[in-house]
């Protein structure tokens, strides 16, 4: 996992998986990397192959911790199933989701 | 994650430990068997997260004293379906038709909507140990599975062995209860539930789950009482089980279970509480005790056990015992609504009989007496009463009236109304001295009536068309009205107490002479009339009627259609509580 600071956007990259077994880790990253100034957070998830509940969770977890800054949470290019279930989950109405 | 061939399908097993960084590597390694067993990336993808959640929720609710045993795995694809069965050590939970989604803002409680989501169905098997969720779905038809290497001929036969195992426990536990229910349906067929049907039924269950005993009550009139129908018929226990218990008492597992409508467990670890009725069976071992319910209806309790020694429960016996208590409870329910239905049938008979006795028990028209005019009404209250008035002249030209209410109503009333009109008119001789004749007649209807824990009131008035004089008895009754002159009413009580009260009772009786002028004689419905604020009608109102109407020399049917119209003005449409009886009198000539 990495981050990329750019303004007052984070990016979060390099993501295989976001499950219970890695789903902490991230939000704990994730947040730790979080500035002030910073207003959206984008996260690639190009690569992940699973998000489960857990992992769905964490990024909720972020969503809450940047709208209170009155920012936003951008998901990139998450494969088919899991924009799937982002929207089957009504989650796309917290996440702007950026599709393949 | 190996991969096992059979000649039904593949199958695959893995048992992990009881961690998160395990079950997400069963959720990869599960995706490894999909993709070789030919799944699409998508399909293997949708399995890899259906079983991450599975998993992670074995995990996470997994009870603290099992966190040593494993959490097992087994999947099996066939070329039209696929299976994933996750066994675990959680305290289990009711796996709701539809999952229902948290709050967006939620950070978790989207497993099991995920899962639905993912799979054609989802099930979930509660035992005592363990729990079993099952999860199917329908494979697409165009996929072929790729050729697999290989296994080794002792690995294909412990799997396929061990494949067949689970689908004969599955299959046989649920053709035995499916075929035991339709079996039991055919011998009920329609019928109601009986001690015989119970028994077997008992016996049915006891062999199916291969259980040691069992117990069921049933709620007795009220939800709050349990009481025994029926125990397995070993050794003669059934004797020694408490016959009814509360379904409030804190010590009883089978209280515990109707309480709280949920299945309530015990074995060694949990055992029965001291007073539990259960312990009288001996030693219990290990069981649970299931409310019967039916659309939140409470109607009894099941218990099933095994004693010391014996293996706990699988989750496919708790199945079978669960789908049996659900069965039962259905054809209970259905026996309590054909029996309200024929208790419902026989009410309406019961009334019918009783309108055909009251209308049979009063006079179509009243005889014509020489000295006398009669007018006579009755009205009924919704339900048949016992209201009941007749004059019946006697051989030497005079004529005896009756008026008479028995408390109560419905068929009881009726009949009683029936036998008192029958007592009347065997002893005509008795009619000239009305107080013996009602002494004659407490002694006669005094053991039915006492039996029957009801009374009834009467007056009887003898009219001496010859000496113009009337002899009044009353038991419990309202007095008779006598207009004497225009502007002065009597009332005539002449009261002894009501008959059926005392077995042995006198009556006095007043005699007096009457020269003209009107009479009334009535029921309570008359003065006990309510207008819809609630006031009575009262008895000075009717004396002032029947005053009224002696001014105006009225005559009889004028005096009755006086009082008629006086009751429904009072009563302005408000339906009357009791049946309304009136005989109106007027002497017609003096000898």
């Amino acid at each position: 996992m990495r981050t990329y600071d750019r303004g007052d956007t984070l990016l979060i990259t390099d993501i295989s998986t976001l499950t219970s077994e890695t789903s902490r880790p991230f939000k704990e990253y994730a947040h730790g990397a979080l500035r002030a100034e910073h207003k959206f957070v984008e996260v690639d998830l190009s690569r992940a192959r699973t998000v489960d509940s857990e992992g769905m969770g964490a990024l909720i977890s972020i969503h809450k911790a940047i709208c209170a800054r009155g920012g936003r949470v951008r998901l990139l290019q998450p494969a088919p199933l899991i924009a799937g279930m982002f929207t089957i989950l009504q989650l796309d109405q917290l996440f702007e989701i950026i599709p393949r | 994650m190996a991969s096992i061939p059979t000649h039904f399908g593949q199958t695959c097993t893995q048992e992990l430990p009881c961690d998160v960084v395990a079950a997400s590597e069963l959720s990869r390694g599960a995706r490894e068997f999909f993709a070789q067993a030919g799944f699409t990336a998508t399909e293997s993808d949708a399995w890899e997260l259906a079983l991450a959640e599975a998993a992670n929720n074995a995990v996470k609710h997994c009870r603290p004293d099992a966190r040593h045993l494993a959490i097992r795995v087994d999947l099996l694809v066939t070329p039209e379906w696929t299976e994933a069965r996750v066994t675990d050590h959680t305290p289990g939970f009711t796996m709701p038709e539809k999952a229902e989604l948290p709050p967006p803002d939620s950070e978790s409680g989207r497993g099991l909507f995920l899962i639905q989501n993912l799979t054609d169905e989802a099930h979930y098997l509660r035992g005592r140990g363990e729990n079993c969720l099952v999860l199917r779905k329908q494979r697409s038809p165009t996929q072929e599975p790729p050729a697999l290497p290989p296994p080794s001929a002792t690995d294909e036969l412990r799997e396929a062995q061990r494949t067949l195992d689970l689908m004969t426990e599955e299959l046989a536990s649920s053709y035995e209860s499916l075929s035991a229910i339709f079996r039991f349906c055919a011998e009920l067929q329609g019928s109601v539930v009986s001690d015989e049907f119970i028994h077997r039924w008992l016996d049915q269950l006891l062999t199916l789950t291969e259980s040691d005993w069992l117990v069921l009550r049933l709620c007795d009139r009220s939800p709050q009482q349990l009481r025994l129908v029926a125990t397995s018929a070993q050794a003669g226990r059934c004797e020694v089980v408490c016959r009814e218990i509360a379904a409030t008492a804190a010590d009883s597992i089978e209280a515990q279970a109707a309480s709280q409508r949920r299945d309530v467990w015990f074995d060694a670890s949990s055992p029965l509480a001291p007073k539990d009725p259960l312990r009288q069976l001996g030693e219990p071992g290990c069981g649970f005790a299931r409310p019967l319910c039916v659309n939140d209806t409470l109607l009894g309790v099941l218990s099933i056990g095994r004693r010391d020694g014996g293996r706990a429960f699988n989750a496919g016996e708790v199945s079978v015992v669960q789908t049996f208590g659900d069965f039962f409870g259905l054809q209970i329910r259905s026996t309590q609504m054909q029996e309200e239905q024929f208790r419902s049938r026989l009410n309406l008979r019961d009334l019918e009989i009783a309108a055909n006795l009251q209308r049979t028990l009063l006079p179509e028209q009243l005889p014509s007496v020489p000295c006398l005019t009669l007018a006579g009404f009755y009205r009924s209250a919704r339900e048949i009463g016992g209201d009941y008035y007749e004059a019946l002249p006697t051989a030497d030209g005079n004529v005896l009236l009756v008026m008479a209410d028995v408390m109560g109503k419905g068929l009881p009333a009726a009949l009683f109304a029936f036998m008192f009109r029958s007592l009347v008119r065997a002893r005509p001789e008795l009619a000239s001295r009305p107080g013996e004749f009602l002494a004659w007649l407490n002694e006669h209807l005094f053991p039915e009536l006492d039996r029957a824990e009801m009374f009834l009131t009467a007056q009887l008035a003898y009219f001496d068309c010859q000496r113009g004089e009337i002899r009044v008895a009353g038991a419990g009754h309202l007095p008779m009205l006598v207009a004497r002159s225009t502007s002065e009413v009597q009332e005539i009580a002449a009261g002894g107490p009501p008959l059926g009260i005392f077995a042995a009772a006198s009556f006095p009786e007043e005699r007096f002479l009457w020269t003209g002028g009107r009479a009334l004689m009535f029921t309570d419905g008359l003065i006990e009339a309510r207008n819809p604020g609630g006031e009575l009608l009262g008895l000075d109102t009717v004396r002032a009627a029947l005053a009224e109407a002696a001014r105006g020399d009225e005559s009889c049917d004028t005096i009755r259609h006086r009082l008629a119209r006086l009751l429904q003005e009072f009563e302005q449409g408000t339906p009357p509580a009791d049946d309304t009886a009136f005989v109106v009198i007027t002497r017609t000539s003096a000898n």
